[in-house]
């Protein structure tokens, strides 16, 4: 082996030796992110954490993965990976000879001993006991966790969770339905879109006219127009259609969709039948150096709510709605009211009495209020 | 207690100092940024988003500066100076949550492959300008080396703060992203071979 050979492979000695270690704290990491991210789905099955902070705590736990690769390391880690393998001492010799006469001799003798460890195999960094024991005990605890996890999820109804449980209503009942062997109810059946007209409406349900492929779009909303007109929503849905019936300016329909789904008609609105359609399509979410699509982490329940509550009633009582064909708003905003009664929270924010806290709040505010996010 | 022991709570305690030097540092960029708002606030967004960065890479400098004289008073050794690195992760970790917070969809996640890397790499960057052992043959002396560092990251930074505003999202994140984790990835590599494996790399034969 000559010196150039010596050079590669005292050079792949090095890397093979940091690819070994990086490994290990890759390893390590892996076991702690399982441990938290198991924790994290055990706490957010058991309570009511909200999806944001789970969410938080899954990046926090990802971002930390530099953090362990680049901790500090020993500078004496190369001349342990040569010592391991380095017989007489000859490739130390080599290393720390800055030149002269032995030169070429030790340079022989290093290409020597390099030659026959890369037959053999450079070996590997052992970690030591301690680390070994704590590696094994983090990663146990975690699979454990995990498992336990799984276990307590599935008998909550949420079914395996590998991310924030899915606590919806539908998968809850679906789930539960299957898992004691009874028909799921008739609003869960996947097939229930696919029924025609007669089996799909109950008895004297009013036949609307509108084709079959609208029909669960229409169910993720009220209709509180005539039947025979379109309402602001599906205006807004068909913007290709720009002669509206009733004559009202675009603008007009904005503020409408506005007042009658109860929220921002500007960036940032999301119409009720689209988080029906579950696909949680948002405005682009967008700030100074920071872009994103908007896909919400979670859908609105309150839409799936109203929603499922108004089919519910017309199956059950054959009429699509209780409140007539023309209810006016102010029936329609008391009935929502009474529906939504067990929903009422009240809570009374006094001003805080405390001089030394709306101090703190006031430099809080004006430290940060000015700038946007970076 | 043996020696293993205290060294081992020693790195527990640095590594705490570290995190809340992060912590710290998120706050001094905030509270930076927010003073120099009434100045670059008539300015054009783009100039606005490379003062920012500059801002923080300025600071993150600081910081790598700051960790690297404390390592010679006390003289530990060199490789601690990653330390400055895991205070920066910290930082890009509370920023995650802050973006979060303010913009709750899952495209934040996209952060962690194309924003969190910016702040790691550049601290691995000033770590290894200003700690790293340097051959006795190299000649750039020292402060120019930390000068170029510190006009690399910056550039990096104000280059992904500007495509992040102006270029459309799902061509900045996947393409950050792969950018970035390439770069951390090498850098990672250097590190360790610098800091770790010091002795064979200072020999000239590596």
């Amino acid at each position: 082996m000559k010196a150039y050979s010596a050079r590669t492979a005292i050079r792949r000695l090095a890397i093979a030796d940091a690819a070994f270690r990086l490994g290990h704290r890759l390893a390590f990491w892996t076991a702690a992110a399982l441990l938290v991210w198991s924790a994290d789905i055990l706490v957010a099955t058991m309570t009511a954490m909200p999806e944001t902070v789970f969410h938080t705590i899954v990046m926090t736990v990802l971002g930390t993965l530099p953090a362990f690769l680049l901790a500090p390391c020993h500078a004496s880690l190369g001349l342990k990976a040569v010592r391991r393998i380095d017989r007489d001492t000859a490739i130390e010799s080599w290393l720390a000879y800055r030149g002269g006469p032995a030169c070429r001799m030790l340079e022989s003798r290093a290409a020597e001993a390099l030659s026959i460890a890369d037959i053999a195999g450079f070996g590997r960094p052992r970690m030591t006991r301690a680390a070994r024991v704590a590696l094994l005990s983090v990663a146990s605890t975690g699979l454990c966790v995990f498992a336990l996890t799984q276990i307590i999820s599935i008998r909550a109804g949420y079914g395996l969770s590998l991310l924030y449980p899915d606590k919806s209503v539908d998968a809850v009942v679906a789930r539960r339905s299957l898992a004691e062997g009874q028909p799921m109810p008739p609003y869960l059946m996947p097939d229930s879109i696919g029924l025609q007209p007669q089996g799909r409406d109950s008895p004297g349900a009013r036949r609307s006219g509108i084709p079959e492929d609208q029909l669960d779009q229409q169910g993720a909303r009220p209709t509180f127009g005539r039947p025979d007109t379109r309402d602001a929503m599906d205006d807004a849905a068909l913007p290709g259609d720009g002669d509206s019936r009733d004559g009202t300016e675009p603008g007009d329909t904005q503020s409408n969709l506005s007042a009658t789904s109860g929220q921002p008609s500007s960036t940032g609105s999301r119409r009720p039948a689209e988080d029906q359609n579950g696909d949680r399509a948002g405005s682009e979410a967008r700030a100074p150096g920071y872009t994103g699509t908007g896909k919400a982490m979670s859908d609105s329940p309150l839409v799936d709510y109203r929603a499922r509550l108004e089919r519910l009633f017309a199956e059950s009582t054959g009429t699509e709605t209780a409140l007539g064909s023309e209810p006016s708003s102010a029936t329609v905003a008391a009935a929502i009211r009474q529906v939504f009664s067990s929903f009422d929270t009240r809570v009374v924010v006094g001003q805080t009495d405390d001089p030394v806290t709306a101090r703190v709040l006031e430099t809080w505010r004006a430290a940060f209020s000015a700038g946007g996010l970076r | 207690m043996t020696y293993r022991d205290s060294h081992q709570i020693d790195m527990v305690v640095a590594i705490s100092f570290s995190i809340a030097a992060g912590l710290a540092l998120w706050f001094a960029d905030r509270l930076l940024e927010a003073a120099l708002h009434p100045l670059i606030n008539q300015a054009p967004i783009w100039l606005a988003l490379a003062a920012n960065a500059g801002v923080e890479e300025l600071l993150r400098l600081g910081m790598a500066l700051a960790t690297i004289r404390i390592i010679r008073k006390l003289d530990l050794e060199m490789g601690l100076a990653t330390l400055a690195v895991m205070a920066s992760c910290s930082l890009a970790i509370l920023e995650n949550a802050s973006y979060v917070a303010a913009f709750p969809t899952l495209d934040a996640y996209w952060r962690l492959g194309y924003a969190l890397p910016i702040h790691v790499c550049a601290a691995t960057l000033y770590a290894l300008a200003t700690a790293a052992p340097r051959r006795a043959a190299a000649r750039i002396p020292r402060w120019m080396v930390v000068a170029i560092s510190l006009m690399a990251a910056w550039l990096w930074h104000a280059a992904f703060n500007i495509a992040a505003t102006y270029a459309p999202f799902t061509l900045v994140a996947p393409v950050g992203t792969i950018l970035n984790l390439a770069l951390l990835a090498a850098l990672v590599v250097a590190s360790a071979i610098r800091f770790g494996y010091w002795s064979i790399y200072a020999t000239g034969r590596f």
